[in-house]
């Protein structure tokens, strides 16, 4: 088991050092770099400022040397300093990390509540009303842009209610009911998002696995119906539901990016959108590097998670 | 006697095809859902096509005097801040949302395509290597990494459809590479090899036709998620630029702001992206169902 954590971290590091080159070569080979990407910001600058800025960023150096200094930066834990922020790249990720944290986890605890009972209910009452309500809903769910319900809930919240969240962003160790109250509006579309696909992967893995012949073992035995589907059918149904759920988890991250942006939550998300759109380029490369890195820890957490699920799963 | 086939006294004849209108009634009874959403998308088509003939006024037009004018008979959806028609801007829309999904997908089903029939094909080290790259390019999340390659190439129709492109192909590429790897085993694949077919023509002639369901019914999935990539690169500012209209940039800050006072101007482009995204995902369902029930859940 911890031979085969090893390995797979191990093998993950070509996929986060691929991210990087990929992150790295887009940034400056491709037209359009930082240094026009600063100048149309920030408008016409001479020659001479144009070389001081150039060397500030380490830009003058072969391209090779950039990549090798970024490079052992981060082994020194040094992300390189914010072009816009002035200040480190790391410290301006970890005091976002928090806020994204918060607002998947009570994501996903919605997601999960909402779309897990449902799927299952879908599933034992197949083509029945119920169903289709739910198939209906789920639907609706991936259909439906993030950006379209968060606009509906402010605009109508405000005409109808006179609501309108705190402006203010505060944590929630500092002040809960503010940061609820903040909070709430994109944990509840984030999580409407999530259970409509946890919702119709449960549908279908309950429908194959309510026909398995230890199904029929266990109704024959005398089990109570309960019994049966939550006991036996859920957990042999969840493999699959294990799967999606992490890995829209690290897709979250785009939804993450509007939810936010959309919210004025000082998050992952926001932070990602706001140094791309500032072309501020160091941030960019570390707010990437870290949500590669999350992708890659928790598709080995799905796959950890297998074993739990199905015994007879073993590692090698 | 045409179309029977005699064999001792017995003669067999080729049941009648059912008539074209006939096969679609079948098609509708069986697959309502899938109908109607290619009746949406077919119904959208139409709109995106004819837009500049059916739309009811100019979608640029200012109009400052009718500015936020709600929903009347004259303008159906109502009027925007600077007074232009909401339905012509959506109708005009449509065009954007559609090209961009359809091209975007085109591009990211080519490549994907040729990326994993050549992984899944040649195998070994070519697609141990193929597959890291593909691994890498996945580690990004679709917005992200559209959100990454607009900002370099600058935003703008033609930069937001190779970025959505090149987000979607390496999902696309593994899937593909998982079918020819199935495909691969056949008996036929063998013979093919053994009479000394040559790659190139093995992978055209042989492969490729086998694993155009799954192709198909990816490319229905990912117009969807186009259409949504593109509809929030827009919302966010970095897709298409105004004046031209396109659903997400109807819904963006700068309408944001008088939304209060016309409400309208919230509903309707949202609208139109979630039923043009439910038809596609209802017709790529039914379109697995039909062509290749395997890929069910993914």
């Amino acid at each position: 088991m911890q031979r085969y954590i090893l390995r797979r971290l191990l093998l993950s590091i070509p996929t986060i050092f691929g991210v990087i080159v990929f992150v790295f070569i887009a940034l400056r080979v491709l037209p359009g770099n930082v240094l026009q990407a600063l100048t149309a910001e920030g408008g016409f600058l001479s020659e001479e400022q144009l070389q001081t800025l150039e060397k500030e960023l380490g830009l003058d150096k072969p391209l090779i040397v950039q990549f090798g200094l970024w490079w052992a930066g981060i082994f020194r834990g040094d992300f390189g300093e914010s072009l816009f922020h002035k200040r480190p790249t790391l410290s301006l990720w970890l005091h976002s990390v928090p806020i994204t944290l918060q607002l998947g986890i009570m994501g996903l605890a919605l997601a999960l509540l909402i779309g897990v009972p449902i799927g299952v209910l879908s599933a034992v009452q197949q083509d029945k009303p119920i169903d289709y309500i739910g198939r209906f809903v789920a639907i609706l769910g991936v259909s439906a842009p993030d950006f379209w319900i968060g606009t509906l809930i402010i605009v109508y919240s405000a005409i109808w209610f006179g609501y309108m969240p705190p402006a203010d962003f505060r944590p929630f160790f500092s002040d809960p009911l503010v940061n609820l109250q903040q909070m709430m509006f994109p944990a509840i579309i984030l999580g409407y998002r999530l259970s409509a696909v946890i919702m119709r992967m449960t549908r279908s893995t309950m429908l194959e696995v309510l026909r398995q012949d230890y199904m029929r073992t266990a109704y024959a035995k005398g089990l109570a119906r309960n019994t049966a589907i939550y006991r036996h059918a859920l957990k042999n149904a969840m493999i699959p539901v294990v799967t999606i759920v992490g890995t829209q988890i690290s897709r979250l991250m785009g939804g993450v990016v509007i939810l936010e942006t959309l919210f004025s939550l000082p998050g992952m998300g926001r932070l990602t959108f706001d140094s791309i759109y500032l072309r501020d380029y160091t941030q960019v490369q570390t707010q990437v590097f870290f949500i590669a890195l999350t992708f890659v820890v928790m598709n080995l957490i799905v796959d950890l998670s297998y074993g739990f699920l199905d015994p007879r799963i073993r590692y090698s | 006697m045409a179309g029977a086939v005699g064999l001792g006294d017995r003669v067999f004849t080729r049941p009648k095809r059912a008539s074209w209108a006939r096969r679609q009634l079948t098609l509708v009874k069986k697959k309502p859902v899938g109908a109607f959403a290619l009746f949406l998308i077919l119904a959208l088509l139409f709109i995106a096509i004819f837009s500049p003939l059916i739309s009811p006024f100019d979608p640029n037009e200012l109009r400052p005097r009718e500015r936020l004018h709600a929903p009347s008979t004259t303008y159906w959806l109502g009027t925007d801040q600077v007074g232009r028609d909401v339905l012509s801007r959506l109708m005009w829309g449509a065009r954007i949302s559609i090209y961009v999904g359809i091209l975007a997908v085109g591009i990211g089903i080519g490549a994907g395509s040729v990326i994993g029939l050549v992984s899944g094909y040649f195998g070994g080290k070519v697609d141990l290597i193929i597959q890291r790259v593909v691994d890498t390019m996945m580690a990004f999340p679709l917005l992200i990494f559209a959100l990454v390659l607009v900002t370099v190439l600058g935003p703008g129709i033609t930069n937001m459809m190779i970025a959505i492109g090149v987000a979607v192909a390496p999902g696309d590429s593994r899937v593909i590479r998982s079918a020819v790897l199935a495909i691969k085993e056949n008996t036929y694949v063998e013979a093919g090899r053994a009479v000394g077919i040559t790659n190139t023509r093995m992978i055209l002639k042989y492969i490729l036709p086998n694993v155009m369901a799954p192709i198909i019914v990816l490319a229905s999935l990912l117009v969807a998620a186009a259409i949504i990539t593109e509809a929030s690169l827009s919302f966010l500012g970095l897709g298409v630029q105004p004046p031209t209209p396109s659903w997400g940039n109807m819904l963006s800050a700068e309408g944001r702001r008088y939304m209060e006072l016309a409400p309208w101007l919230a509903i309707a482009p949202g609208f139109c992206i979630m039923i043009t995204v439910l038809a596609y995902n209802l017709f790529g369902d039914t379109l697995r169902d039909i062509l290749d029930p395997r890929l069910r859940g993914t």
